[in-house]
């Protein structure tokens, strides 16, 4: 039987959150202060007016809605999706208030894009954004990255009774550590670690490859935050090409690929564990995906002779393919160049690699490498028992960071969320055709927007269908949160009206 | 567990983070490689 909501149900996913949003208004403090520092005048306005709106309407939802009562599963995976969207809304205001984005859709959809760590744009010459605009840009890209809620978890919420609901809601159904505050502290920490040394050695190259020092700075940790965290904005138009550096662009290929590892092998092999990441399900399957995509990819290039050499192989196609692969979504190529160049082949491989994904408990979008792995394993053992005496009885096992007995939950788990994401990849792919674009282009800027990889051939422009902004934004919603939480809110607002 | 769980020994962090980037380095070898031959049957 269906419960119809009550007031209290209500109270309670809107106590969480008003704390969220508040969380998000706090976070307009560090683009506020970088407006202060730059002398950006009108963005500081910008960053007051949005701060003033978010903690208005976060204490007005705290003061509303206290309540005593316990959070349950419904609540935590109803307070994530909500809270996304409320944080599409907020983080949006900046962006439309500088006057870069054309209208408030489009400022949500790059809100709900950086969030989301998607890193699609719709912004008018990005070139000459302002330094607060662009922290906030790529600062929304690592706070959704690591998880709002997991940002949230950190600071505001005390104790860890409810905290597990609304971490698992957000994607993140694997604990690291036995208490969630102190698993996300840890993504935390190696967050950090690599905040530091990324923004170090991005740094250095851009000011050895002739950028000015503080210019140098700025760009090394946008690019970090957008990099690790597997988003894809930059500061420039020209995305990565902008910097025409072969150190640049290893030195992002490593970061994306960093941010596309699993948190709990980060925790595992930091603690001294470190045979496991030759022995982990995911690395073994990542390898093998990233290596056979590639095959495609190359092949497709190598056909139409597109780039004739070993380096430019490399650096334009394996770039687009790990920059796919992980989710990140960074390009060294033009949009354009993916239709008027690359060829299906080149493309379709490269969609297939945005749809795999990165790892699990990561911050990559897509499938995910674990699922894979487990449906691989499950094949193996359905065939291995047709092929075994009937009596006998077979045990599959994977590794993950120890030994674990393949158990149909998981096989059922992991082919659910895949056929999700096919359904997803595919809804966006029949608008797209709907509004007159190949099949190619809509399936590889469709599955760009669900896998929250970020790579455009173009159909991304202000000038795009409003229906087809609306799709991409949903595709990006669900993709990053992984479905869970939307469908409980889905079922929440049926069992408004069909509940006893 | 306690708290300090998160704080880890610093020469762990240390080759942790260098084995992490060994596979990085792995999977570029072997796409320069992939690309070499491609290139070369094409």
């Amino acid at each position: 039987m269906i419960l119809k909501p009550r007031l209290n149900d209500f109270k309670l996913i809107g106590f969480y959150t008003g704390k969220i949003i508040i969380g998000l208004g706090l976070a307009m403090a560090i683009p506020f202060l970088v407006a202060i520092i730059f002398k950006e005048w009108e963005p500081a306005v910008d960053f007051i007016i949005s701060f003033c709106l978010s903690l208005i309407a976060g204490l007005l939802l705290i003061y509303l809605c206290q309540s005593e009562e316990d959070m349950k599963w419904r609540h935590g995976m109803i307070t994530v999706a909500v809270s996304w969207l409320m944080a599409m809304f907020f983080g949006a205001i900046p962006l439309y208030l500088s006057g870069h984005w054309l209208t408030f859709l489009d400022a949500c959809f790059d809100s709900m894009s950086g969030f989301a760590t998607t890193g699609l744009t719709l912004a008018q010459d990005i070139d000459h954004l302002s330094f607060a605009h662009n922290m906030w840009r790529h600062l929304i890209m690592f706070i959704g990255g690591q998880g709002i809620v997991v940002v949230a978890l950190t600071f505001l919420v005390k104790g860890a009774a409810g905290a597990f609901k609304i971490y698992v809601g957000e994607a993140r159904d694997e604990k690291i550590l036995p208490n969630v505050i102190q698993t996300a502290r840890f993504i935390w920490l190696v967050s950090l670690v690599y905040l530091l040394l990324g923004t170090l050695a991005l740094s250095l190259v851009g000011f050895l490859e002739g950028m000015p020092l503080v210019k140098a700075f700025f760009h090394g940790m946008w690019i970090f935050m957008a990099a690790f965290d597997t988003g894809g904005f930059a500061p420039q138009s020209q995305n990565i090409l902008f910097y025409h550096s072969l150190p640049f662009e290893i030195v992002t290929i490593l970061i994306m690929l960093l941010g596309a590892i699993n948190f709990k092998l980060h925790y595992a092999l930091w603690s001294g564990n470190r045979k496991e990441i030759y022995r982990n399900i995911e690395t073994l399957t990542l390898f093998i995906t990233i290596s056979l995509t590639f095959i495609l990819t190359a092949v497709g290039l190598a056909q139409l002779n597109v780039y004739p050499n070993t380096m430019a192989m490399v650096r334009k196609g394996f770039y687009q393919l790990i920059s796919g692969h992980s989710g990140t979504g960074y390009a060294t190529v033009y949009a354009r160049q993916f239709i008027l160049e690359w060829g299906s082949l080149a493309m379709v491989a490269v969609s297939i690699a945005m749809g795999i994904g990165g790892s699990a408990c990561s911050t990559a979008g897509g499938i995910k490498a674990l699922r894979l792995g487990i449906i691989f394993k499950a094949f193996r053992q359905d065939i291995k028992k047709i092929l075994s005496p009937e009596s006998s009885i077979l045990i599959q096992k994977f590794h993950h960071i120890k030994e674990v007995v393949l158990e149909d939950n998981q096989v059922r788990a992991a082919a659910l969320i895949l056929l999700s994401y096919i359904g997803l990849y595919w809804l966006g792919t029949l608008v797209g055709l709907l509004y007159g674009y190949s099949l190619t282009e809509s399936l590889f800027e469709s599955t760009s927007a669900a896998a929250n990889v970020g790579l455009s051939c173009g159909i991304t422009t202000p000038a795009m269908p409003t229906a087809l902004k609306i799709t991409y934004i949903i595709q990006m919603w669900a993709g990053r949160l992984e479905f869970l939480s939307i469908f409980t809110l889905i079922g929440f607002a049926i069992s408004w009206f069909k509940g006893k | 567990m306690s708290e300090k769980n998160i704080f880890l020994n610093l020469r762990n962090v240390i080759l942790g983070i260098i084995m992490e980037l060994v596979f990085i380095g792995l999977i570029l070898v072997t796409a320069l490689l992939l690309s070499y031959f491609i290139i070369r049957i094409f």
